[in-house]
Order: structure tokens, then sequence, then C-alpha cells
């Protein structure tokens, strides 16, 4: 009898609905969460809160920069546009990328400027997106793009493509610094002071061995007689 | 009655029982469904083969049971005493046949009609039945109810018993699927209340030696206040326990091995026994919810004849176990008042605890009173007018309503999505809640942020069940966020909140996901909404050329037109269901609570990295 019955299985198993034990992929609750955590948290990641570590920036950071070096002409674009050029590419509210915009702005590097952008020594905020403007800097145009060694990749709705990393040819990571909090995982990176990092630079193309510690644009005493100095 | 033209001799059915089955399953096994939820059809297929071999089981014939389904066909072996072989054919086939009738022992089993397995044998494309006894043994198939082949009595060195094997029919059960979760939680449910007995799933062993106290065991989340209570008397078996990490109260209850999810008048006696039980052992009037708050218990009895307030058996209305027989309530605070009462008595250390425990519980509720006072005059101008709630005019309390069952409330992320989903609505039937950000992270605060956060306290409000599941407003509660990374943690938020101090609410099943598209993408002739990047990839391939392609990045970019197809008669919601043995405040601890370098590596290995290389969407 035994026999009899492995018959049946072995016949049905060959018989047509074999898909009946597929869909019991159903999801439970600890497959959802294990879903949406790991969207959410990649993403944040990812996208949001963490550089990278090629060119330094955020993705509304190199976004911001990429588009105002698509609108550039020599003059000063107001803000409110900046922000609107670049939601072409970074499908989030405006709020956050004029954030973004302004404290880019204040590290003093990579934009020109113009009005009312804040004060980092006493907190007060920018103007208005709408009464502000800026440009990219010099400084940003000669060492952040260069279209033919950019790695490119299509926006969000296909309709355009925008930078991966830009050729960055500074470390501007070390010197705007970040700080980024997202999930499980944070970054807090210290900035340093540009022209050491200039001459450390050169250092390292030299192949000479440098040491270079953390500078603040609002200046201060840090005390980093226990870091370890072999590097 | 209007007079329509021929009503004649002719007009007179008598259907062949395979028929009226068939025709109306409903009556027989519930509803059809294609085994995603746990009632469906499919399940309660199974269920009637097994209770058989339980019943033998129960008259101490054969104490396994093997259980196999594959590729969607079930076989179940058990080595009770065989059908007579005389009559393997009729048992399988002629209904109201059988030897249940007029057995003591079958008076206290659920069903007896002798309908369960020729309802089996009618809604299964392919039926097989042996039966062993004593070294001979006899086959039969059936196809739909219809005997295909009746072998002669054989010689056999096989073990007595029986062995079923039937395929449900995918015509009645369309796209049918077991799902291993349902099928294990409900033979652990025999394994618990058949101590002695051992189950076998797929080569799996299923097996209890503790009953009721294993149940509680598995099912226990978070530790308990003193060890498990584990009482047995004459029909009657009770397991309990004090929470330390839940507040609600949590049954288990089984009426004649029926697992009855919704209770009933066995889980009431049991409720109000409990407390005049411990209120005489302390000698103190303690406010009832004191006594059960936190409370987590497993009651099983056997009635004789019972009766059940639903269909599918889910409920006990019984007032009596048996037919003139001792009222239920007066069964249970019997055996209650004997068995707990001297337990306490005997385990001093149990009975502190215990008692301990009910004053921390009395504590907390004073502790709370003050601002629930406040919340429930918040509460009651929201219930005048809940300002984040769009109100529908059918809900679940409104008995008479048929449409009652189809009441949602979909928690929208969001003004600019509330604003659709209210224009797309079905008035009648269809709620709207919508939140404002993301809600605050609940994990791991007491029950106080529900009164004291506005939103919280709001959707409280408009689902209306502070006091528990009774007077639950929406049949549906359907998280409606944005299918964007921000919407999954909202999620994540909405569900921890629910789990945390509304467990109930996921528990029943009432909770869904609602599913929108991520990309509408259209040439000028077709549009196609695509919910996932493979289906967008594949639209573009479809259209072929440049066709336009919008990502709903929020539900607010969906116009109101658009929206009726997703919360219309096609709506995709994905039901939020908890897995068999799924700790649930280990899980909210682990995604919720604070960074653990477990959850570091396991976010590191397992990122998600999304990239469109220009390639893969030009071509």
């Amino acid at each position: 009898m035994a026999d009899n019955d492995n018959n049946l299985f072995e016949e049905n198993g060959k018989t047509p609905n074999r898909d009946h034990n597929e869909r019991s992929e159903v999801r439970m609750l600890s497959g959802m969460y294990e879903n949406w955590f790991l969207d959410y948290a990649s993403y944040v990641i990812l996208e949001r809160a963490v550089p990278y570590v090629e060119d330094g920036l955020k993705p509304v950071q190199r976004r911001l920069l990429h588009s105002m070096w698509e609108m550039e002409d020599g003059r000063y674009n107001k803000v409110a546009n900046i922000i609107g050029h670049t939601m072409k590419y970074h499908p989030h509210g405006d709020a956050s990328i004029g954030d973004a915009l302004v404290q880019l702005g204040q590290k003093d590097l990579l934009i020109d400027c113009q009005g009312n952008w804040g004060n980092i020594y006493t907190g007060d905020s920018a103007a208005a997106p709408r009464y502000i403007e800026a440009r990219l800097s010099k400084f940003a145009l000669d060492v952040a793009f260069n279209p033919k060694t950019t790695p490119w990749q299509l926006s969000y709705d296909g309709r355009n493509r925008e930078p991966i990393t830009l050729p960055m040819k500074f470390p501007l990571l070390l010197a705007q610094g970040v700080e980024g909090i997202a999930v499980g995982l944070a970054c807090k990176i210290l900035p340093h002071n540009f022209n050491e990092l200039i001459d450390a630079s050169i250092a390292s193309l030299r192949g000479r061995k440098t040491d270079i510690l953390p500078d603040f644009p609002t200046a201060g005493m840090a005390d980093f007689s226990h870091q370890g100095q072999e590097n | 009655m209007a007079k329509s033209g021929n009503y004649n001799e002719d007009s007179i059915k008598s259907l062949d029982w395979k028929d009226h089955i068939r025709l109306r399953p409903g009556m027989y096994i519930g509803k059809l469904g294609d085994g995603s939820s746990p009632d469906d059809g499919i399940y309660i297929l199974l269920k009637e083969i097994i209770d058989n071999s339980i019943d033998e089981f129960v008259m101490g014939n054969g104490n396994s049971i093997d259980i196999q389904i594959k590729e969607g066909t079930v076989r179940i072996r058990d080595f009770g005493r065989g059908i007579p072989l005389g009559k393997v054919v009729d048992c399988v086939s002629k209904i109201n046949t059988g030897a249940k009738y007029d057995s003591e022992a079958f008076k206290k089993s659920v069903g007896l009609n002798g309908v369960g397995t020729k309802a089996v044998n009618a809604l299964a494309s392919y039926f097989r039945v042996q039966s062993v006894r004593e070294g001979k043994t006899k086959v039969a198939e059936f196809e739909k109810g219809e005997l295909k082949k009746d072998e002669r009595v054989k010689d056999t060195d096989e073990q007595d018993g029986t062995i079923i094997s039937f395929r449900p029919d995918d015509t009645v059960f369309v796209n049918y699927h077991y799902i291993n979760e349902y099928v294990e939680k409900m033979l652990w449910n025999y394994a618990y209340l058949n101590t002695g007995l051992t189950l076998w799933y797929n080569g799996n062993k299923i097996k209890s030696d503790n009953g009721l106290l294993d149940l509680l065991q598995k099912n226990l989340s978070g530790t308990i206040v003193y060890p498990i209570i584990h009482l047995r008397g004459q029909d009657i078996e009770v397991a309990m326990t004090h929470s330390d990490s839940q507040y609600v109260e949590e049954y288990f209850s089984f009426v004649n091995g029926q697992h009855t999810t919704q209770g009933g008048t066995h889980q009431s006696a049991f409720r109000e026994a409990v407390v005049k039980v411990i209120r005489d052992f302390l000698k103190k009037d303690y406010e009832a919810v004191d006594i059960r708050t936190s409370i987590v218990a497993a009651v099983s009895v056997k009635v004789q004849e019972p009766v059940f307030e639903s269909q599918t058996k889910t409920k006990l209305g019984s007032q009596d176990v048996a037919p003139g027989g001792t009222s239920m309530r007066s069964f249970v605070y019997d055996f209650l008042k004997q068995a707990l009462d001297n337990y306490l008595h005997k385990n001093p250390e149990a009975a502190d605890a215990m008692h301990r425990k009910i004053i921390q519980s009395e504590r907390e509720r004073k502790e709370l009173s003050g601002i629930q006072k406040l919340a429930r005059e918040r509460a009651k101008k929201a219930n005048l007018h809940n300002r984040k709630l769009r109100d529908c005019r059918v809900h679940l309390t409104d008995m008479k309503d048929e449409r009652r069952l189809q009441s949602t409330l979909f928690i929208t992320e969001g003004d600019s999505a509330s604003g659709s989903i209210t224009k797309a609505r079905d008035v009648n039937s269809q709620a709207v809640f919508s939140l404002k950000g993301k809600p605050l992270n609940s994990y791991g605060l007491t029950k106080k942020v529900v009164y004291e956060n506005e939103e919280f306290n709001l959707i409280q409000a408009a689902l209306d069940i502070e006091e528990g599941l009774e007077n639950l407003r929406y049949n549906n509660v359907v998280v409606a966020t944005d299918a964007d990374v921000d919407g999954m943690h909202i999620r994540l938020l909405l569900l921890t909140f629910f789990l945390q101090f509304f467990p109930d609410l996921v528990k029943n099943g009432h909770v869904y996901i609602l599913q929108t598209p991520l990309f509408r993408v259209r040439n000028k002739k077709e549009t196609i909404y695509c919910y996932s990047e493979d289906e967008r990839r594949k639209a573009i391939q479809k259209l072929g050329g440049k066709p336009e392609i919008t990502r709903f990045k929020g539900l607010g970019e969906i116009s109101p037109d658009e929206f009726k197809h997703f919360i219309g008669k096609d709506i995709r919601l994905e039901p939020v269901i908890l897995g068999s043995g799924s700790n649930i405040p280990e899980l909210l601890s682990y995604y919720m609570g604070k960074n653990s370098m477990d959850r570091q590596e396991f976010i590191i290995s397992n990122l998600r990295v999304e990239k469109d290389v220009e390639e893969t969407l030009t071509a």
C-alpha cells in the first residue's frame, strides 16, 4: 500500500497545477517589516544622508551643483529658480532642496552667494529663496565638472540624465566635512583647512606621507594628543 | 408570490448529495477562497479529514497521524482501527452515514453529522480512500464524488488505519494554494488539545506533552510575571499567566478542539470567573480591569451539542455545557474556584507576583486616568468633529446594513493625498483619515502616548478602539501611504503603533496596505500603471518609442479620476498577516528600537541599490 500511495504523489507531481505552492510566498508581517525597513534604510543611507566617497557629495548636493552648472551663464540665478531646476533630478520637497543649497553656500567654497545667506556665527537664517541669488564659484567650475569623465545615469523620470558622481579634482569631502544620520549608520567627518588640504594633496600626489588634522570654519580648539599619529 | 410561468412537477428538483454539496459548498465548509486566509475552504477540507483521525485517537486508537501536502495534494494517514472494509465506499460517499450517532464519546465533538468526509469527497477533483484492518485492505477512488475505482479487498502487511488522499477541485477553489504557516498552526492546535498525539507534517514532528501550557509558552512574547498556571479538570483545561510586556488581555479559547478565535460564552465565563476567584483569594475588591490587564490565557472546554454564533464556528454561543445541564458560567467558575484557588494557596510566590502585578496595573491605570479624562473630553469633541477624519455613512457597527463589512478607513499620508481619495472614494463605505507628516515612533513608549499625542488620539477615536475591538467602526483599516521610501517608513511607524497598543486589530486581520502604482507609462494610445520597477521596464518596452513616464512620487500626483481605479473594484490590498511564531516584541525592538550591531550588519549586507544605467531603458 505504501507503494500505491507514493505513486499517487509522484503522478500528481507531474500533473498540471504546478503552481499551487508557488503562490504561498505570501508576505507575513515580519517580511513586510524587513522589506519596508530595508527600502527605507537603504534609501536613506545611499540617497539621502551619507555622501559618496568619490566626490564627497550627498545626492541633493550633487544635483544642485549639476543644475547650477547647466544653468551657468556667468550671471547670478535666483535660488528659487535653481531649486525648481533641481527638482528635475531630485523628487523631493522644495524646502529641503533650498536648505541644502543654503548650507552648501555657507561653506563658502563652491557657491558664489549674493544677498543674505545667513550667518554661521550667529545662527541667523538666510533670506527666502526668492530674494537670494547664487552661481557656481570659479573654484567649483574648475574642480567639479568635466562631462567627458562624468559617469551618467537617467534621472528618476527617465527624461534627463544626471551624474552618478562628479569628477571632483579636490578632496571636497575633507574640506567641507559632513554630518549625516541615516538608519543604522551615521556619518560624521570634520571639516579641514583649505590651504592645509592643498598642501597635503600635493604631498600625497608626490607620494609623500602626509598628516592632516581637522579645522573649523568658525575657528576653535581641539585636542588631538590622543589621536593615533601613525597616519 | 409572482406567478412565473412554469411551476410544475418538473421544477421540483431533488439533488444528488454530491451535486448539492458542489452547488452550495458554503453550507458545508463555510467560504471557498483560495487559501490566503486561514478560514478558507481548503483548510476546512483538511480539518474535516483530520477530525476523523482525531476521533480515532480520542477513542484510544493510534497515537500518530501523518499529514503530507505536496503540490496541492493532501494525504492523511492515521493508525486507528480503519473503516470497516465493507463500508468504506458508503462512509465517504453516502451522506448521513457514520458511526458517531449513538456513541457517548462522540457527543462532544464539533461535527457529528457524518457530512465532513463526503463534502471533501465531493469537492475534490481526486479522492482516494484506503482502509487497513487486520491484514486486509480496501481501496476506492473518486473524482468529484463520483466513484471511479472500487478495488477488491486484498491482503496486506500494513498497520491498521485509514489513508485518505485528495486534491481540492481547482474549478471550485480557483488558484488555491496551501500556506504552510496556516496548516502548521492548525496542526499545532490539534497537538496542544490532544496531548500524547504525534502529528507528522511533511516529515516534521508536531507533538505537545503539556497541552495548553505548551501553547501559551509558544505564543508568549516577552517576559511573564509568574510561571504559567496549568489546570486540568473534567471537560476543561486552563493555562494562564500575566505578561510583563503587553497591556492587552489575550485569550486562546477552544471548544471541542475547535479554535474559537472570536471567543464566546466560554471565554467570557472565564474572564468573569478569574476576576471573582482572584478577588476572593486576595480578599480585596480590585477593579476587574486591573486584574485582567496583561493576562494571557488559554481555555479549552468540551461541550455537548455546542451552538455557534457564526457559520465558521469561531464564536461559541452555548449558554450551557450540555442541553439542560449546568450553565457555562457556573461550570467555569466552579472549576476555577477550586483549582485556581488551590493553586494560589499552594504557590504563594506565584500568588504574590500576581498580586504585585495587579497593584501595579491599578497604579498605572490611576496615573493614566488623569490624562484619559482630558483625552476623553478631547475625544468627545473629536467624535463630533474629528478634523483629521472624513467619515463615511456605513460603519462596521451598523449591524443592519449589509455593506458594514465593506466599511473601510484609509489612513493617508499628508493632505495632498487625502484630497484625491476623498473625491474618488465611495462616500457610503470609505472614510479617510489624513496624517500630517510622519507619526511618532511609538516603540518603547507607554500607553500614555496614545492620549498625549493628538494624532494617535484621533486615530483611536476614529476607530473607536479604546475599549477593545467591539466598537471598531471600520472592517478594513487601510494604510495608504505613498509608494516611496518615506511611505515605507510611515507604514513601519503606523504598524508599530497598532502592534504596540492595539495588536488585536492586526491579529484579527483588519489591517491592510494599499498598493498604488509607482509609475504611469503612457503614449497617445495607451496608459499603463506600473506597480514595480520591473513592470515599468516591461511597459516601456511594450509601448516602444518615447512614452511619457510619470513617477507617482506621492499619492497627491494621482488625480481623483485615476484614483477611482485604485480604490474601486480592482483595489489592490495586501493583508497584514502575523506569521506563526512571529514574535512581535522581538520584531519591533529589532526594527524600531535602538540600533544594534546585529541590525547594522543586517543593513550593510542587505543594502538595496537601485541604479538605472542608461542602456537598459533606451533599448
